[in-house]
């Protein structure tokens, strides 16, 4: 089956495994963005849709470009989303009615498969139902077209989604379906000659047929009852065939045709009616398809509406906003100027109160990695949070709370956050510290090159020295794996052991109360 | 008529099975062969069918092309037979005129392939000939042409209007079907097109049709069914040289290839050695390095099977060998041994290749095989049942067959046992019959029938050799061996009897 419509990524979201995700869903309640969009979006319809999209971060620096040209481009034409959103729901709010009233109508309809009669008109209602429905589905994608057309959305996955847009709804071809739906839904009910094509090879073995053309008799109302419809004034008995025309009215024969006399009434029902019900077939396969290929874009909608508000809540207040530079992840680059902490600026009262600092984290030699120290409630797990969430963010396309950013692409993104008693491995036999190196042994099993780990506090729930003499060798064989960390902690022995080895920087919050919260490289 | 067979050198008349539904049975379980292969093997072959067939078999199994020439004409023969039996059977005249069309057609792109066949090995460039010879007749490559020109105008597409009790039908300029297939791909929504639905036969209503709405292609395989009709004649098959229908017969014969290959294939597969005896004019039967086929089915690859010699013949240095004993240890490969020989003696009655180095020997009339089985149902009891199927081989059985007894009689007493398997195995040597009695009464060995034994190594612990020997006479099973292996010798019965008392013991004293 082909791919769904994207314009979130390429790489079908299906497909991750539910460890990754789950990962990702635990990256986010560490680094606490869920609790920061809270408050930045009150509508949990978008947010569970934009946190869904976060728990699964973009590798590919194109991908995250154009995410970031879509969000621009919503940004600027924010009149364009919230019609496409409108126009998609719509699309779907059609599939769900046919549906509901297909089943209801096969619900209400038990069928004898020896009564042709019955069959041949259940499989028209069908067809009539599906023909009805088709107009209105292909005229939504219509809708999505114009929209994207009249706003100018062009190239990329906006470009190629109003391309695919046009191409179903738009073309001379989709008239042609358009009008033949057109009659089925004003006169099938009432047809009383049906046109009927199929291929019989030469080893006389027929195709399915399908139904061509037919010829009705107009009627006011539609019949409800198979004995007053047009169709059961031939078939049906005498007394309803003097109820109805008398007369039908003949279609146009070609010239070089065949007249067979003598053929079995319930023999033309039974092949008139299979040859509705595969025109049924078909029309229905292709507007369940045209439909699911739009289906997955309402959530990713959603995400760029909750990016909006976003962006629109911050700029409201003056938070200084930034795109990052995407980098290869060869690179090992997370740079970033005057960086503030998402939460704190969400939660806080005014933003002004928030103080920012500058990342850098530079890849030299084998280690790429930080060291953060400094004294309780200086601001240490802050500043790993800000990194983290703005990594993350930066990876999903988003804006970032900085002045400027240059962020390499990380593989996966990791968190190890020491937790409370009991929140580790619940009713665990094993002690906080054999749970919390399971946690992390996990962790390191599943790293790949490449990858981030943001650290806060860990493997202090033993002797500090031990705590040190463990996490080092860690460290040592993430950077021989060409994995960055992040490392909040008071280990000083491990502090003295990686100070001063290139690729790893040691920053220390500022113990002046004149710059509290400010952070940088120790002396 | 009847063309000339890839099998058979003799009328169909003259080929009535000979060897008994149960030898199959006991000698190759269910394999997977199709019943009519099945039947095929149960007619042995005269002497001149053997090379024949070894050849062809020789060219199955190393020609990969021939082999796919077979499996291509098996299909299209099936194919042909089931519109054939249509077209015998048509309601209408207009579906007998237009089936005749393509029917043809087919028997003729099956001729055309049956002539291709060449070279000395087996039958088939004979017949390859034959099918040319045929085919060069006027008539028929007139007829063949003929087909081919006709279907080239045949037009599928068909349209019909209905209307009530009326219909109308005229060929269809434009499908609408394939314009919303078109549609759809232009669409980019191509696994929107539904999944394809085989063709189904049609009604007359529709024949009719189509013969007026193609009724110049009517008019013209009209005109072909009475000049050729006689190439596809209704009823019994027809005295004469026309009949395509006798194409057909080549079905059963090629599954039978087709069957045979596999298995054989199968068995060079896993290692086990083919060869094709020759067909020889003493009466003996000889192989060299003989293993048994159906151990590949327990998973044991032909290179780790212990092969034996079979040594057979009615007169060899003043002494009859056509009929032995076989005695000797249990598990040391007497059953392996006689259902080795009993495969070979079939599969070279049937022109097939045979699992030993090498050998030669006569064609047998029939193969025997009386094995042990449960009772049935309708059974007066193991023994008398036994005794109905012993009977009848002693009723069938020439100097010219093989028959095989696998602890025959076992189902009554000793004394009993003994005098009925003297009397059976004494009439089958006498009577010059070619096969084993296999049997744990040591007072039939060492008499005047010949014996064979399985060997053991007794310095090594009796450890089965597997090898079978000729000897004068036995005396022991070596059944201690089996009883040690399962723990029911006396030592490992003493040793849980010591335990189960001290069990009790401890038990009793606890208590």
């Amino acid at each position: 089956m082909a791919d769904r419509y994207t314009i979130l990524g390429e790489r079908p979201r299906g497909i991750l495994s539910r460890e990754e995700r789950d990962r990702g869903v635990a990256v986010i309640a560490d680094l606490q963005i869920d609790r920061a969009f809270r408050t930045i979006c009150p509508d949990s319809m978008y947010r569970e849709s934009f946190l869904s999209v976060l728990a699964t971060p973009l590798t590919d620096p194109d991908e995250i470009r154009e995410r970031q040209r879509i969000a621009r481009y919503f940004h600027e034409n924010p009149q364009t989303l919230d019609r496409v959103i409108e126009v998609i729901r719509r699309l779907l709010l059609s599939k769900n009615q046919w549906d509901a009233e297909r089943s209801r109508l096969m619900a209400s309809r038990r069928v004898d498969p020896q009564d042709k009669n019955l069959v041949l008109w259940v499989a028209r209602e069908n067809l009539v139902l599906t023909a009805h429905f088709a107009r209105i589905i292909l005229l939504s994608i219509r809708d999505i077209y114009e929209t994207m057309n009249m706003f100018g959305a062009e190239g990329g996955w906006l470009g190629r989604l109003k391309d695919a847009a046009w191409q179903i709804a738009s073309t001379t071809d989709t008239e042609t379906i358009l009008s033949f739906c057109d009659k089925v839904e004003k006169g099938l009910a009432y047809a009383h000659t049906y046109d009927i094509e199929f291929d019989c090879s030469e080893d006389l073995r027929v195709t399915v047929p399908f139904l061509a053309d037919f010829a009705y008799v107009p009627l006011a109302k539609k019949p409800d009852k198979p004995q007053l419809g047009g169709l059961f004034s031939l078939f049906g008995s005498k007394k309803n065939a003097e109820t109805e025309p008398k007369e039908p009215i003949p279609t146009e024969l070609p010239e070089s045709h065949v007249s067979l006399s003598g053929v079995d009434l319930a023999w033309g029902m039974d092949l008139s009616a299979r040859a509705v019900q595969e025109c049924d077939r078909i029309l229905t396969s292709l507007l369940r398809t045209a439909v699911d290929r739009f289906s997955g874009l309402e959530e990713e909608l959603y995400f760029y509406r909750c990016l909006l508000i976003y962006q629109k809540r911050f700029e409201e207040l003056g938070v200084k906003m930034v795109y990052p530079d995407i980098l290869p992840e060869s690179d090992n680059v997370i740079r970033m100027g005057n960086l503030s902490d998402l939460l704190l600026l969400a939660e806080s009262l005014h933003v002004s109160s928030v103080i920012p600092n500058d990342v850098n984290c530079v890849r030299e030699g084998e280690l790429s990695g930080m060291l953060v120290t400094g004294r309780n409630n200086s601001g240490k797990t802050v500043y790993l949070r800000s990194i983290g969430t703005a990594v993350l963010l930066a990876q999903c396309g988003c804006p970032v709370t900085a002045e400027f950013a240059e962020i390499s692409v990380r593989r996966r993104i990791f968190t190890a956050f020491a937790r409370a008693e009991g929140e580790l491995v619940p009713l665990s036999s094993a002690g906080r510290f054999e749970e919390e190196v399971a946690e992390i042994a996990a962790i390191v099993g599943d790293m790949e090159p490449d990858s981030l780990l943001l650290l806060n506090e860990t493997f202090q729930t033993t002797a500090y020295d031990e705590g040190a003499e463990g996490m080092a060798p860690i460290l040592a064989y993430l950077s021989a794996l060409g994995c960055g960390f992040i490392f909040v902690t008071h280990l000083t022995r491990l502090i003295e052991m990686l100070r001063g080895t290139p690729g790893v920087t040691v920053m220390r919050t500022s113990d002046d109360p004149r710059t509290r919260y400010k952070i940088a490289p120790l002396a | 008529m009847s063309y000339p067979s890839f099998l058979w050198l003799r009328e169909e008349g003259d080929r009535a099975p000979a060897h008994p539904e149960e030898t199959l049975t006991d000698l190759l379980g269910d394999v997977g062969f199709r019943p009519r292969s099945v039947e095929i093997l149960r007619v042995p072959c005269v002497p001149e069918e053997i090379p024949m067939r070894q050849g062809l078999f020789r060219r199955m199994l190393t020609d990969a092309g021939f082999a796919a020439k077979i499996a291509t004409l098996t299909a299209m023969l099936t194919d042909a037979e089931v519109l054939a039996e249509e077209y015998a059977r048509a309601e209408i005249r207009e579906e007998k005129i237009l089936l005749f069309v393509p029917v043809m057609r087919r028997c003729f792109d099956i001729v055309r392939l049956l002539e291709q066949f060449d070279g000395d090995d087996g039958r088939a460039g004979e017949i390859g000939s034959f099918w040319k010879r045929w085919h060069e007749m006027p008539a028929a490559s007139h007829a063949d042409k003929r087909a081919d020109d006709l279907l080239a105008k045949y037009d599928p597409a068909i349209r019909l209007k209905i209307h009530g009790s009326e219909a109308s039908a005229w060929e269809r300029r434009r499908g609408v079907r394939n314009d919303f297939e078109r549609i759809i791909r232009e669409m980019g929504l191509e696994d929107a097109l539904p999944a394809w639905r085989h063709p189904q036969r049609t009604t007359p209503t529709v024949i009719r049709g189509v013969a007026g709405v193609h009724f110049a292609y009517y008019g013209a395989a009209e005109t072909y069914y009475e000049e050729s009709g006689d190439f596809l004649p209704d009823g019994e098959a027809a005295d004469t040289d026309r009949d395509l229908r006798g194409l057909f017969a080549y079905i059963d014969e090629f599954r039978f290839l087709s069957d045979l290959t596999a298995y054989f294939r199968d068995l060079s597969d896993k290692h086990y050695p083919l060869c094709y005896p020759a067909v020889s004019d003493k009466r003996e039967f000889v192989l060299e390095d003989a293993v048994d086929p159906s151990l590949s089915r327990r998973g044991i690859p032909g290179n780790a099977v212990i092969p034996n010699d079979i040594l057979m013949a009615s007169e060899k240095n003043g002494e009859r060998l056509s009929f032995y004993i076989l005695s000797g240890a249990n598990g040391g490969g007497k059953t392996t041994y006689l259902r080795t020989a009993a495969l070979a003696a079939l599969f070279f009655t049937a022109g097939c290749p045979v699992t030993a180095r090498g050998g030669r020997g006569m064609a047998f009339d029939a193969v025997y095989t009386h094995f042990p089985s449960n009772e049935s149902f309708e059974s007066g009891g193991r023994f008398a049942d036994e005794t109905v199927r012993a009977d009848k081989i002693l009723e069938n059985a020439t100097e010219n067959s093989f028959a095989v007894f696998n602890e025959t009689y076992s189902g009554t007493d000793e004394r009993r046992s003994e005098e009925y398997s003297k009397r059976l195995a004494e009439t089958m040597y006498r009577r010059g019959t070619f096969g084993i009695y296999v049997t744990h009464i040591h007072a039939l060995t060492g008499g005047e029938i010949p014996t064979l034994a399985a060997q053991i190594d007794e310095t090594d612990e009796n450890r089965r050799t597997y090898r079978i020997r000729r000897v004068g006479g036995t005396s022991s099973s070596f059944a201690r061996d089996i009883l040690e292996k399962y723990g029911l010798d006396r030592a490992s019965l003493a040793e849980k009897l010591a335990r189960h008392r001290a069990k009790t013991e401890g038990g009793a004293e606890n208590g």
